[in-house]
């Protein structure tokens, strides 16, 4: 019955460009790419406005003088980065100027005694700073403000003393003039200095452990203390490395220039955080790269050279600075903070679904859907001391385990599973699990990936990610969700990602979009290889490998339905639905004793939901204009559990009718003549007795065989 | 933009026009018909056609850069050559930014005022070698360019530093105390200058030093450095200082101090309006001026030199030094100096 104007929605909300354009901000370079335009903007001006611009040489010689304002940019996003500020930069810098100098100059240190002696009088002056606003915990920007002025006043106090020997002393050395104005395949050698420096930077800052470290306490430092990092030391350490790049900034001065005199460095504090934040680092803290510090520069130094050029003045060129300076606050108070908030309008790109027609599940309805109370008896496991055990699973000694929201698998023992105890703490939301060969606990866990717990309880990785998708924007590489899985015969491990585009705690919302964001992913344990199988899966779920080991079963939550897809035999790569138009959402698949299968629903549909999910541009219009907390969502909160056959008949129910102890299922799994029920927001697990189940029947034993 | 020029400029350029007019008057009636000059003539016409000069001072909006701004500009343009200024602003950053993007433009000859012996010396170098000539102007560098046009520092601060033993020293009757107001410590013409004045005071053993100190150019900074030297010395015989403009700011607190009688301040510089004011009101007693607007004149007369002799750049240096005349509250005439030009 599908119209002709709900094919076209259908095909009008297949691809969405809006889409692409969400997935692109949330990128985190995304953050930079303002910042960069505005680079590439200046750098335009200048190359129409004043020609032979972009010509080599003359790159070339405008950027030579780039190396010590890169430096001392460095120092500042540091330092910016951990939350504080470095307003003594420009100080440290002159200083780092005369010290070299003096040394050089006067005193006739060789070069190699020269660098190491300035670096150290830059980490003197940084240590200052860094004990009194990292382990005295004063204020960075008063503290900072008066190391300036002490900074600046000892240099005031010991120039005199050498300024006439320091101008018309010289020491003849080739690696000086080296590296103050020697090139390197046409490129300044100071500029090569500087980006050694800020590839090593950029590898601490973003691959290292003390670089998130910095950013964690720039980000929140009360959370940061909380995680056990040392903020004191920390912080101690970012400060004196602003002044060990302040001396190094000061040090390229020395060389290029050879001059020290009572108004060097002045203001440049206030271009390095200009540039700075212009780059996009945040003055708040936490955010920043030394990409963005570059780009901050480089904006910077280019266009007040190019007004130099120009011939505009320096009054103009001043008060262009401040006017920049504005923008770049403007930038960082308006682009990074609602960022998320523009994200979050435009990420939810709902698409066109049509679940088809629903059965009726009432009482008398007399369909095999009927609810009835065949849960209502079920016996609590854990009541109200576990805490959303998604899915549950025995193992061959009885043991009843289960994953919870606080990351653990807790075990129950005992004839009656009345002793808990925690088996393992992984972290993440654990989901689906299953045993191997080895009987290894293999779980997925939202967030992480799919982890294994050895019987002794040595938690391993299994895989964490998959091969890219090349032409999707959101790196799926990584797993967000994996969801529920089963273990082939030949030790293959298929699993399910729900969704690559939301994360564990929103995993409703892919369920306003009714796209195909979910995947079928296998890891080979032989290779060791983790490939996606399937893409486009409308949020797939549940997996169970069919009791001959020939195909699996996996449901897909928002469609509706039940897949089956065969990984062996004469139809391997089939794949076909074998149960459409279910009463409500589908979870987990296991086995049943009886050769059947156990199928969870985790809600029920409702027909406002349904014709949503027919109205895209409603869905739309909708996530854009009203609060979340208003939205429509899918039915979660009453389910039942259903068993079908593996040709795809429906063959029984059962329901907690009244919703009082097992509203919404997510999982069951039977053993020894009972099921046991799990659910993703339940305080217990359930059992009921299975009277013409096999008493015997165990799901490890089915898989592997009696060991 | 008023561009007004006094007495001295006028007659320099109506010299000028005569010179010229009687030139072409004489051209015109064939009389100049010899080879040589004809030669010699051509050279002068044709060798700075089209060349591009450039004007880098430390910063404009100072009397001494806006007259060498006026006469670099007029000359230069009088003699068919592009003017190009850039403007740091007291800015040394902006300065080597705009020398380098000068020399990468390849003009052909760069007029600089070095704010320090130093800074600017690689990149002159560099200029040289690039084929630009320089020209350093009254501030030079460690670098010999082809060209220096300005004050001869070192005899410079010795005629101050002789006029104030004459003043203050044996004999004199006073105590001859003197402070010594520096600019920028490493300028050239800073160094120089110091260098002339103490060897001149160190000549009488009644002269004591009792401050040196450096105000790097700021007049505000040398009133304060001044107005401490004479609670410390209120029997000060004399202050001087390189930069007159800076010395208005000594001669403020010692007008301050109520001792304008008694102490003499001295300055040099460029005969610029806010010095014949001060001499008149006592605030400074002697400056020892140069002539701008002529310094600019002498920087394209360099040019021209250079022109046309075809010497390359550096290849053989030479100086031209600049006449210094010598102004008190008692000889001032409004007509000794020029009002302020907006260019």
């Amino acid at each position: 019955m599908t119209s002709i104007a709900e094919s076209i929605q259908k095909v009008r909300y297949k691809w969405s460009f809006q889409r692409a354009v969400a997935e692109l901000l949330a990128k985190r370079w995304m953050e930079s790419l303002i910042p960069f335009l505005m680079m590439m903007a200046v750098i335009t001006f200048c190359a129409i406005a004043i020609p032979g611009y972009l010509s080599f040489s003359n790159l070339s010689s405008t950027f030579s003088q780039f190396a010590e304002f890169g430096f001392v940019v460095l120092a500042m996003t540091l330092v910016l980065m951990v939350g504080g500020i470095d307003l003594s930069v420009g100080a440290m810098f002159a200083l780092g100027d005369f010290v070299a100098l003096v040394l050089f100059n006067v005193f006739e240190i060789p070069v190699w005694g020269v660098i190491p002696l300035v670096l150290i009088a830059g980490a003197l002056m940084g240590a200052i700073n860094g004990v009194l606003i990292g382990y005295l915990k004063l204020g960075a920007f008063l503290t900072t403000l008066v190391t300036l002025l002490l900074f600046r006043a000892l240099f005031d106090l010991t120039t005199p003393i050498y300024a006439v020997e320091m101008a018309t002393g010289y020491q003849e050395s080739a690696a000086w003039d080296f590296i103050g104005d020697g090139t390197l395949f046409g490129i300044p050698a100071n500029i090569i200095i500087l980006i050694v420096v800020a590839i090593i930077a950029h590898i601490l800052l973003s691959r290292s452990r003390p670089g998130w470290h910095v950013a964690a306490i720039g980000s929140n430092r009360k959370a940061a203390r909380h995680a056990g990092i040392r903020i004191d030391f920390t912080i101690f350490c970012t400060y004196v490395l602003s002044g060990v790049l302040s001396a190094t900034a000061g040090l390229v001065y020395a060389t290029r220039l050879n001059s020290s005199s009572s108004n060097t460095g002045d203001g440049l504090e206030v271009m390095a955080l200009t540039a700075a934040v212009l780059g996009g680092v945040s003055l708040a803290g936490g955010k920043g790269s030394v990409g963005r510090a570059l780009i901050g520069a480089t904006t910077i130094l280019v266009l007040i050279n190019g007004l130099v050029r120009l011939g505009v003045t320096g009054g103009p060129t001043l008060a262009m600075q401040g006017l920049i300076m504005l923008i770049a606050v403007g930038i960082d108070v308006k682009w990074l903070k609602n960022k998320s908030k523009a994200i979050s309008k435009i990420y939810v790109v709902p698409a066109f679904l049509d679940i088809g027609e629903r059965p009726e599940a009432r009482v008398n309805s007399g369909t095999v859907f009927e609810q009835n109370s065949r849960l209502n008896n079920a016996r609590a496991i854990g009541l109200g001391t576990i805490d959303g055990p998604e899915d549950v699973i025995l193992d061959r000694q009885n043991r009843l385990y289960a994953g919870t929201r606080e990351g653990w698998i807790v075990r129950f023992t005992g004839d009656n599973h009345e002793h808990q105890e925690i088996f393992a703490r992984i972290g993440g939301r654990p989901l689906g699990m299953a045993f191997d060969a080895e009987d290894n606990l293999i779980i997925c866990i939202g967030g992480m990936g799919v982890y294994g717990v050895r019987p002794d309880g040595e938690i391993y990785k299994v895989t964490e990610e998959t091969n890219r998708t090349p032409w999707k924007i959101n790196d799926d590489s990584r797993l967000r969700l994996a969801d529920d899985l089963d273990i082939a015969p030949d030790g293959k491990i298929y699993f399910s990602e729900a969704t690559i585009r939301y994360e564990m705690h929103s995993w409703a919302m892919d369920g306003l979009e009714g796209r195909g964001n979910g995947r079928l992913v296998c890891y080979d344990p032989a290779k060791n290889q983790t490939r996606t199988i399937l893409r486009d899966l409308v949020f797939p779920n549940g997996v169970c490998i069919a009791h001959d080991g020939q195909s699996l079963f996996f449901a897909q939550t928002w469609a509706c339905n039940v897949m089956q897809y065969w990984i062996a035999g004469p139809n391997k790569g089939k794949l076909e639905v074998v149960i459409d138009k279910l009463p409500g959402n589908p979870d987990n698949i296991n086995r049943a004793s009886d050769g059947n299968y156990w199928l969870a629903l985790t809600g029920m549909r409702t027909p406002a939901f349904d014709l949503a999910m027919k109205k895209p541009g409603f869905r739309t219009r909708m996530v854009k204009r009203v609060p979340p907390d208003e939205w429509i969502y899918s039915n979660i909160n009453n389910g039942c559990v259903l068993k079908f056959s593996g040709d795809g008949e429906v063959l029984e129910s059962y329901w907690d009718k009244g919703g009082e102890s097992h509203p919404a299922i997510t999982s069951m799994r039977e053993h020894r003549g009972k099921l046991y029920l799990g659910g993703l927001v339940n305080n217990r697990i359930g059992v009921i007795d299975l009277p013409d189940a096999d008493p015997n029947w165990t799901g490890p034993e089915s898989y592997w065989g009696p060991k | 933009m008023v561009r007004t020029k006094l007495g001295k400029l006028t007659s320099t350029l109506m010299i000028g026009g005569v010179a010229l007019a009687v030139a072409s008057t004489a051209l015109a009636a064939g009389k100049i018909s010899g080879k040589t000059e004809r030669m010699v003539r051509s050279d002068y016409v044709t060798s700075l056609e089209g060349k591009t000069v450039a004007y880098v001072p430390i910063s404009l909006g100072l009397p001494l850069s806006d007259y060498w701004h006026y006469g670099i500009q007029s000359s230069a343009e009088a003699a068919g050559m592009t003017f190009v200024v850039k403007d740091p602003a007291w800015k040394v950053d902006a300065m080597t930014q705009a020398i380098s993007a000068l020399i990468s433009e390849n003009v052909d000859y760069l007029v600089v005022q070095n704010p320090d012996v130093q800074v600017l010396a690689k990149l002159l170098k560099k200029a040289e070698e690039n084929g630009t000539h320089v020209i350093q102007l009254n501030m030079a560098s460690n670098y010999r360019s082809s060209a220096f046009v300005g004050v001869d520092w070192v005899s410079h601060g010795e005629e101050i530093g002789e006029d104030i033993v004459k003043e203050c020293g044996t004999g004199s009757g006073k105590s001859g105390k003197v402070a010594i107001v520096q600019g920028e410590l490493t300028a050239a013409a800073n160094v120089w200058f110091n260098a002339g004045l103490k060897k001149a005071l160190g000549e009488d053993s009644a002269i004591t030093i009792v401050n040196d100190q450096a105000a790097q150019w700021d007049a505000t900074k040398a009133h304060d450095i001044t107005a401490a030297v004479l609670q410390q010395n209120p029997d000060l015989c004399a202050t001087a200082g390189v930069w007159g403009i800076m010395m208005l700011g000594s001669g403020q607190a010692v007008k301050e101090a109520g001792l304008s009688d008694q102490v003499l301040v001295y300055g040099s510089g460029s005969n610029s309006r806010p010095i014949c004011d001060a001499l008149e009101s006592g605030i400074m007693d002697k400056h020892f001026s140069y002539d701008s607007i002529l310094q600019g004149r002498d920087v394209v007369n360099a040019i021209q030199v250079i022109a046309q002799t075809g010497a390359a750049p550096g290849e053989k240096p030479f100086a031209l030094y600049s006449p210094i005349m010598v102004h008190d509250a008692k000889t001032i005439k409004a007509t000794d100096c020029y009002d302020l030009i907006v260019n």
